[in-house]
């Protein structure tokens, strides 16, 4: 290969002079402006304040630590929190809240399935419902990034810059807004980030026991298959997702305590990957199934792959109380296990620590976990309606209209404020 | 930091190719400061903070467009994503996180990612866009196999990057530095023998211009400026994501074809790419502001798109045919 630059350019050991010069004019300078900063060596100093996000790892001393200093009411929610979010002190403590009426702005990730839509309405709701109180200043922003972090930092910037007193964000990705989230607090917005753990340490989080519910259903199964060798199929979710191996983290430790033998499917939280999985499992594995573990989506399409194979469908759990897993269900009359995990929950339980926040009360930390509603066979029929079928997209609620009772967060905050209140309307959410 | 290649219009007068992206991006900066009157408040400071890896792998784009041929590189993205998973998860995770290691490593790891590119284009003669795919592939999947699960934590100098306190958000800086290199590079012969071969290849190797080697350099050039543009991804990321990166290519590619860059080589420069991105990122602030959906993003890129790659062919016509 001959020298891309001309022989009248100098001679070999010059041009070669020439590219090491350029080389280093690219690095030195760089390097340089790194190294104006003093603590070259320190990891960032919210690290020393707030736990690791060690998603997939086992509990370290000071996530324990952490976990023994939670009140006893919410400790056993908090189980494994590590896998899914980061635990430490309230980043909104110096922060005095506007007077009402307040500018409510809704930032999600992605807005494509209807357990997105389902957050969006019951958000608008509640809105109308304060707006009524005269607490609302406009109607609800809304964004949709499409599941592209520039993008939603954009419009999270952009949201800033009208004036939203109160951001709620629906399933950010782990990483990626914490410069967008810094810029919404320094002008004064209250963010609570809604359904999922984050690395960013400057948001109040507000999102269900992912550890803790993983585990519940693990447990369940553990009691219905009882001591035996048979296996448990674990269907897993995207890998890598920190809310989906924080689920899978609960279950698999439970497996192992009840010393049961688990293999694993990779589900993707897609139905049609799921069916494909486990039809491809069953045909290479022609031993018994104890049992099916559900870490999201999963119940229905492996339902349905036993049902291809014209294999004995063993208990096979649910996760997020899908319409059409309790549709199943019925069909099948084959008793399951799940949670009313739809997304009207997790915007309800939402509401309610931003509006304790306005009216003036602190969290005690930056993350808020709350146990989610259980379904089984004792309350199944509270939850199961006629309308839903195999075919349904929507997700069951909590009956009493909350997954956590008002006093649940009682020990999470301090001050004595007296928020707004609302109904979620969870209940009259349309079976489609 | 660019060629100013002019293109003769009526009465013999010239605009530099650059001009219209940058006419464009002032344009959009008085739209959205009407439309939001934070945004000269300093709110443009964040915006070009989040702007600037699309800026820097805009920018990366330029020298293998220019080197012709085909020239393109599909993987900038998640060429620019695998530098910022194997610095947070190889490196800064291992405790090796001072500034004059990971700095001088994004860069080399953006050259290997180059020269292998490189190799594979000009070397075993692979079509661009096939190789280029290739790699994207390869790089995407390496990133995830490296860094399963996004990662957070930083060292504290990182923060310099996304510091918006001062005149100017230190990026730009970045920015200016990576644009004066490559005006250095301009003065030499190299430059000209990039044009040339962009140009023209078969007149170019005529004239005893090594067409082989100048692209391998293009394609390196690519690969650093690619490295750089990963290292200041960690940096607004303020962390690692395996899936972030593959998410910039597209938008890179169309930053170069808006900037006035001809796709067919031999004409253009790093300041006409970095406006186009600059254009790009403007928009998609703009529709935000307005409310519109993403979808109607997708859209409005799209047509801006072939808006300017008709303008683009027009002009490159009407420069071989005066």
């Amino acid at each position: 290969m001959k020298s891309p630059f001309p022989r009248r350019a100098g001679s070999p050991v010059q041009r070669r002079i020439a590219v090491v010069a350029l080389l280093a004019g690219l690095i030195a300078p760089l390097a340089a402006c790194g190294g104006l900063s003093a603590n070259d060596n320190d990891k960032s100093s919210v690290s020393e304040t707030y736990t690791d996000l060690r998603t997939g790892k086992p509990e370290s001393a000071r996530d324990k630590a952490v976990l023994d200093a939670l009140p006893e009411s919410v400790r056993s929610t908090y189980a494994g929190f590590w896998h899914a979010t980061r635990v430490g002190p309230n980043p909104y403590a110096d922060w005095k809240p506007s007077q009402a009426p307040w500018k409510f702005c809704y930032s999600s990730a992605y807005q494509g399935n209807s357990w997105r839509q389902e957050g969006l309405a019951v958000a608008k709701d509640i809105v109308a419902q304060l707006d009524k109180k005269g607490l609302v200043d406009g109607p609800l922003i809304v964004s949709d990034a499409n599941n592209n972090a520039s993008l939603q930092a954009t419009q999270l910037t952009t949201m800033v810059q009208k004036g939203c007193d109160v951001i709620l964000v629906m399933q950010p990705p782990t990483v990626g807004l914490c410069k967008a989230f810094d810029a919404a607090q320094k002008a004064g917005a209250l963010v609570v980030v809604m359904q999922t753990g984050t690395d960013c340490t400057n948001v109040v989080q507000s999102d269900f026991g992912a550890y803790d519910a993983g585990r519940t259903a693990a447990e369940w199964l553990v009691d219905k298959v009882g001591k035996t060798k048979d296996t448990i199929v674990m269907c897993d979710g995207i890998p890598g997702v920190a809310a989906a191996e924080a689920r899978q983290a609960g279950a698999s430790d439970t497996f192992k305590k009840a010393g049961l033998k688990v293999d694993h499917i990779t589900g993707q939280w897609t139905p049609s990957t799921i069916k494909s999985q486990m039809l491809r499992y069953l045909s290479t594995h022609q031993g018994a199934i104890a049992g099916v573990w559900d870490g999201g989506v999963c119940a229905v399409p492996v339902t349905q792959a036993f049902q291809q194979a014209d294999r004995d469908l063993p208990p096979v759990t649910g996760f997020e109380g899908a319409c059409s897993w309790l549709a199943s269900w019925k069909q099948t009359g084959s008793e399951s296990f799940g949670f009313a995990g739809g997304a009207g929950q997790g915007v309800n339980e939402a509401f309610k620590v931003a509006l304790r926040m306005l009216a003036g009360q602190k969290p005690k930390h930056n993350t808020l976990l709350y146990p989610l509603v259980q379904i089984d066979g004792s309350n199944v029929d509270e939850y199961y309606k006629p309308g839903m079928k195999l075919s349904s997209g929507c997700n069951a609620q909590p009956a009493s209209g909350d997954s956590a009772p008002t006093a649940y967060y009682d020990d999470l905050f301090t001050g004595t404020g007296t928020p707004a209140t609302f109904d979620a309307g969870l209940a009259d959410l349309p079976v489609k | 930091m660019t060629t100013v290649d002019r293109a003769p219009i009526r009465g013999g007068r010239a605009v530099p190719y650059f001009v219209p992206a940058a006419l464009a991006v002032l344009v959009m900066i008085a739209i959205t400061a009407q439309k939001s009157s934070q945004f000269l408040d300093g709110g443009w400071k964040l915006v070009l903070v989040y702007a600037s890896p699309l800026v820097l792998l805009a920018m990366a784009q330029a020298p293998v467009v220019l080197s012709g041929g085909g020239g393109l590189d599909l993987s900038v993205g998640p060429g620019a994503g695998l530098v910022s998973v194997i610095l947070a998860a190889g490196l800064i995770a291992h405790q090796i996180s001072v500034a004059w290691i990971v700095i001088p490593a994004a860069v080399l790891l953006g050259v290997v990612i180059g020269a292998v590119n490189g190799s594979l284009v000009a070397l075993i003669r692979i079509p661009p866009i096939i190789a280029t795919l290739a790699t994207y592939l390869v790089f995407a999947g390496i990133a995830t196999q490296v860094l399963a699960s996004p990662t957070g934590a930083l060292p504290v100098w990182m923060d310099w990057f996304t510091d918006v306190e001062g005149v100017v958000p230190n990026v730009v800086w970045v920015m200016l530095l990576v644009g004066g290199l490559w005006w250095l590079l301009t003065r030499t012969a190299f430059w000209r023998n990039l044009l040339m071969v962009g140009s023209n290849d078969r007149a170019a190797y005529t004239a005893g211009v090594p067409v082989t080697a100048v692209r391998f350099v293009a394609y390196v050039l690519t690969g650093a400026m690619t490295g750089v543009a990963g290292l200041v991804l960690t940096a607004v990321l303020g962390g690692a994501d395996a899936t972030v990166g593959p998410t910039y290519t597209m938008l890179a590619i169309a930053a170069v074809a808006l900037g006035g860059i001809s796709l067919a080589g031999g004409r253009g420069g790093l300041l006409g790419a970095a406006c186009g991105a600059a254009l790009l990122f403007l928009i998609q602030n703009y529709l935000t502001l307005t409310e519109a959906s993403s979808f109607v993003l997708q859209m409005a890129y799209g047509l801006v798109l072939v808006v300017a790659i008709v303008i683009n062919g027009a002009w490159d016509r009407k420069r071989k045919n005066p």
